[in-house]
């Protein structure tokens, strides 16, 4: 345990440290800012729209983070040969790949966290309802792009910086329009409908995450509705997560 | 005098490279490393003495079982806790300083070391290297030589009995060098296992015990080092 935290407490320094995380930051503030401004403009009911462009503005950020930061540890592994220093250390590959996957989960919480508070103070400003739904819509938040980070975590051993950015750009892409397609294919059940239906079970159905519905209106989420989303959430973090210690276990350095 | 590792018949072959059958590195490499001694790993770049290395020091796992790590199959967690292991290239974090790295180490081998003790020791470690000026200072702006100091630092923080040593002397200006030296003196005379990879044998030459030779992945030479030297004047003055 002690190794795991160790690599996970490196981990969050080694990403809160790079420039780019600094700039992501300031530039979701930023990012933020402008759609509060923007809202001013609209002649539309200023708290809905603020959530709705916000959270497309939160997506983004935390979208760019994942596929910036994933890739760049497992390439600093590599390239700069950080693994070496730890490696030779009393501690196991499993430990060591676990570690970095924990680090990053964290790294990307506190990010979460800062944009998010960003985002409710504006919130609160243009009188938006803030309610438990919101907490939960940023946990599903949280998890949809944990989920996508550790697929980048796990194709990163294998592939280049730039391969494994645009794969994860495309997984995520295929994964939101095929969720669509299933949820069209689930409506109507014909015959190549159904073929739509069993083609997305092998793609992550990251829109599976999306309550913003609930989210946004304050509803109250059925128990199955949030049980069911999170099983899925933590079973596919959690199977991405075996492959990459896996993976990582495998390869030789 | 007995043997810290031995390695027997070992085949390492990187996957890729040469078609689909990869690089064979290491081709039915047989070894030992006599415990309290110095060796010398010597060969041309790309003979397989980082590979070599790698498999010693737990980094690469070799799942043939053709190394015995001083009575297991397996470099597990109580042998690396008695390894140093300084690498070819600086694999340092640049972000930190070598105050921060060496905590970080310290925390990593002995989580129960009393956090006062720790500073002490960091403070020890960093003024023997030369860099107790800068130890709070980030590792980005050093020049190749500090950082050589600092990898020289991070890999003496457990007090290790068996140390291994990857082209140490690069990088290194001269106070470095003899810096580095005096570490091998003392390291001779507190009867630590030493394995220096590198292509300047002459400057340990008079702290050599032993040579292994690595050639294409093959064993050259296994022996004692005044002969390998006696043998390479030999051949130079033929």
């Amino acid at each position: 345990m002690n190794g795991i935290k160790c690599v996970a407490e490196y981990t969050v320094k080694e990403i809160v440290n790079e420039k780019v995380f600094l700039i992501s930051t300031l530039f979701s503030f930023f990012l933020i800012g402008f759609v509060f401004f923007a809202t001013k403009l609209t002649p539309l009911e200023t708290p809905r729209v603020f959530f709705d462009l916000g959270r497309i503005a939160i997506s983004g950020a935390l979208f760019f983070f994942v596929v910036y930061f994933a890739p760049l540890i497992v390439k600093n592994d590599h390239e700069n040969r950080i693994v070496y220093l730890f490696l030779s250390r009393p501690i196991s590959r499993w430990e060591y790949q676990l570690g970095r996957i924990l680090g990053f989960a964290f790294a990307l919480l506190i990010f979460q966290i800062v944009i998010s508070i960003a985002m409710l103070v504006f919130m609160v400003v243009v009188g938006s309802n803030v309610h438990i739904g919101l907490l939960v819509y940023f946990g599903f938040n949280f998890i949809k792009f944990l989920t996508l980070g550790v697929l980048g975590l796990l194709i990163a051993q294998w592939l280049g910086f730039f391969s494994c950015m645009i794969i994860m750009v495309g997984v995520f892409i295929l994964g939101v329009n095929v969720d669509y397609l299933y949820q069209i294919a689930n409506a109507d059940s014909n015959a190549s409908n159904l073929v739509l239906y069993y083609l997305s079970w092998f793609i992550p159905k990251f829109s599976i995450f999306s309550i913003a519905s609930f989210a946004t209106y304050g509803l109250p989420m059925p128990i199955h509705e949030f049980f069911g989303r999170l099983i899925y959430g933590i079973l596919l973090f959690s199977i991405l997560s075996v492959g990459a210690v896996v993976s990582f276990w495998k390869k030789v350095l | 005098m007995k043997n810290l590792l031995t390695v027997k018949n070992l085949d390492f072959v990187f996957p890729g490279g040469d078609g689909n059958q990869g690089h064979h590195a290491l081709k039915n490499f047989s070894m030992e490393l006599k415990k309290e001694n110095v060796t010398l790993l010597v060969g041309p770049n790309g003979a397989g003495k980082s590979t070599l290395i790698f498999l010693l020091t737990g980094i690469n796992l070799s799942h043939s079982h053709s190394i015995d790590f001083d009575g297991q199959s397996t470099p597990d967690k109580k042998w690396k806790s008695r390894l140093g292991f300084m690498p070819e290239k600086s694999s340092l974090p640049l972000f930190m300083t070598p105050d921060s790295l060496l905590r970080l180490l310290f925390q990593l081998v002995i989580p129960a070391m009393n956090r006062r003790i720790v500073s002490r020791k960091i403070d020890e470690l960093l003024s023997l290297v030369g860099l107790s000026e800068v130890s709070n200072k980030r590792m980005s702006g050093f020049s190749k030589g500090m950082l050589q100091r600092v990898s020289i630092a991070q890999m003496l923080i457990n007090d290790p009995e068996f140390i291994v040593m990857d082209e140490p002397m690069s990088g290194l200006d001269e106070s470095g060098q003899q810096l580095l030296m005096s570490l091998v003196k003392k390291f001779k005379e507190d009867k630590k296992t030493v394995l220096i990879s590198t292509h300047k044998i002459d400057e340990f030459k008079e702290y050599a015990d032993q040579v292994i030779e690595i050639k294409a992945g093959e064993l050259a030479f296994l022996g004692d080092a005044q002969k390998y030297f006696f043998n390479r004047n030999q051949s130079v003055s033929v």
